[in-house]
């Protein structure tokens, strides 16, 4: 399931991949500039809350390892798939 | 026993996934390590471009000023226009002063031309003093011709003289013995009285004749003076001769003033010269001008820049000549292609201070130093002349 998930969202990265993101590597908050990463990682902090609700959910989360290691890794992940996807 | 397997399985899932999400993880990370070290970014970039501080040539007021500030000139607009008429007065004196000078020199010429006559009338006058002083002497000859015919009949006249002379002393004593008659003595005294006149006579030409040879040296003498007079005239007349070169002379310099001049009226308009943004403009018509102090600033639109500041360690992946994607903060939805054009080779050294003649050397202990950014000028290939702004944020990516 979540396997096919990440099929379907590198698919779709692709498709912007190509279609170009034209949009410059910062984000503008009420006057500051803040680098687009630190908005991949707050994306991916709200999704790794949607991932152990998945686990939750199917029993899963207890089964994963260290949680120390296993959620930082999912918020890598997620920051970077993010950013090579929308900001490369 | 059904939950063993079932707890079996979905541990080894979770442990799947567990792996699969760190080593994902760890790729993507390092794809993206890879994307920034091959495609170098900063957002430490603003946006640049040339400009220019206006300041007029000329002094005077400002009696036009048809821009305004942040206003849009086209090359060869007008931007203020200088009172031009003390330039176009000091056009006309310098014009003036030239044709003064033309004048002169035609004037000068036509002195020349009197002198060069008078030359050649003392040239003339040297000649005929030259043949009078050759009459003269041409006079002595004559007059010591007359000087020897005067002498010789002085001569004959004294021998004439002497031949009555002695005729009568050699009849004299005869009268007495009778053998002559008083009338043949009175004949002979008659002879010697005319004989002696004959020669006083031929004396006293003799006198005159020597009279004129003396008169005729003088005269020779003074036509020498005179010719040697006429020769020195006609030095002085050579000599005296102007000549047109000093005013000549003036000619380039009253040339160069007049250009001048001109070149004065002409500053007196100044225009822009290229397509610029008025800036930084706060005077109004009537300003007093000086020349070299600005009265407002030109920023040339015809290039832009954007100046990155980057790393040190990523200067080496940026190629001069390379593409660079260029967006503005003000508008982060457009993109703009950008060319590298050089990379800064020097910023200024923090540790180089200078006290007291010692290099000055902070005392540390730091392990993590930060690197050195240097600027790279990346010129902008299709600006948006309304978008681009001198200082305006900019972020870049090598490409």
């Amino acid at each position: 399931m979540t396997i096919g998930r990440k099929r379907q969202l590198l698919l779709f990265a692709v498709c912007l991949v190509c279609s170009g993101c034209n949009h410059a590597p910062s984000i503008d908050i009420i006057g500051s500039f803040f680098p687009v990463w630190m908005l991949c990682l707050a994306i991916a902090v709200a999704l790794a809350f949607v991932v152990r609700h998945f686990l939750v959910r199917f029993n899963l989360d207890s089964e994963v390892g260290p949680v120390a290691l296993f959620y930082p890794s999912v918020v890598i992940l997620f920051t970077s798939l993010l950013w090579l996807i929308f900001f490369r | 026993m059904e939950q063993a397997p079932e707890a079996l399985n979905r541990k080894q899932i979770g442990r799947w996934i567990a792996i699969g999400v760190v080593a994902t993880a760890i790729v993507a990370l390092g794809l993206v390590i890879f994307q920034t070290d091959i495609h170098p970014r900063t957002d430490d970039a603003s946006v640049r471009a040339n400009y220019i501080e206006i300041a007029p040539e000329v002094s005077g007021r400002l009696v036009e000023l048809p821009v305004k500030d942040n206003a849009f000139v086209k090359k060869g607009d007008l931007l203020f226009l200088i009172d031009p008429r003390p330039y176009e007065y000091a056009l006309q004196q310098a014009l003036s002063d030239q044709e003064a000078l033309e004048q002169q020199i035609i004037d000068a010429k036509r002195r020349i031309a009197a002198q060069n006559s008078a030359a050649e009338a003392a040239r003339a006058g040297v000649h005929s003093s030259r043949t009078g002083v050759k009459t003269a002497g041409s006079t002595i000859d004559v007059a010591k011709a007359t000087v020897s015919r005067a002498q010789a009949s002085l001569a004959a006249a004294e021998a004439q003289l002497k031949l009555a002379t002695n005729n009568l002393h050699r009849i004299e004593p005869l009268l007495q013995k009778q053998y002559v008659t008083v009338e043949q003595i009175d004949q002979a005294n008659t002879a010697v009285r005319v004989a002696q006149g004959n020669y006083d006579e031929a004396q006293a030409a003799l006198a005159q004749s020597q009279a004129q040879l003396a008169q005729s040296i003088l005269r020779q003498q003074e036509a020498d003076s005179a010719a040697a007079e006429s020769q020195a005239k006609l030095g002085q007349a050579i000599h005296t001769i102007d000549t047109v070169d000093t005013l000549m002379s003036e000619r380039p310099g009253k040339a160069s003033r007049v250009d001048s001049a001109r070149l004065d009226l002409e500053r007196c308009r100044v225009v822009a010269p290229f397509n610029a943004y008025v800036n930084n403009m706060n005077i109004s018509v009537g300003e007093y001008a000086h020349p070299g102090t600005p009265l407002f600033t030109l920023i040339d639109t015809r290039t832009w820049w954007v100046v990155a500041n980057y790393r040190e360690s990523k200067v080496k992946h940026i190629a001069i000549g390379s593409h660079v994607d260029v967006y503005l903060m003000g508008h982060p939805d457009r993109r703009f292609d950008g060319i590298v054009e050089s990379i800064g080779y020097g910023v200024f050294p923090e540790d180089g201070a200078v006290t007291g003649g010692l290099p000055n050397i902070e005392r540390t202990l730091n392990w993590v130093h930060l690197s050195t950014r240097f600027p790279v000028r990346v010129r902008v290939q299709d600006p948006d002349p309304d978008l681009f702004r001198i200082g305006a944020t900019a972020l870049t990516v090598v490409r």
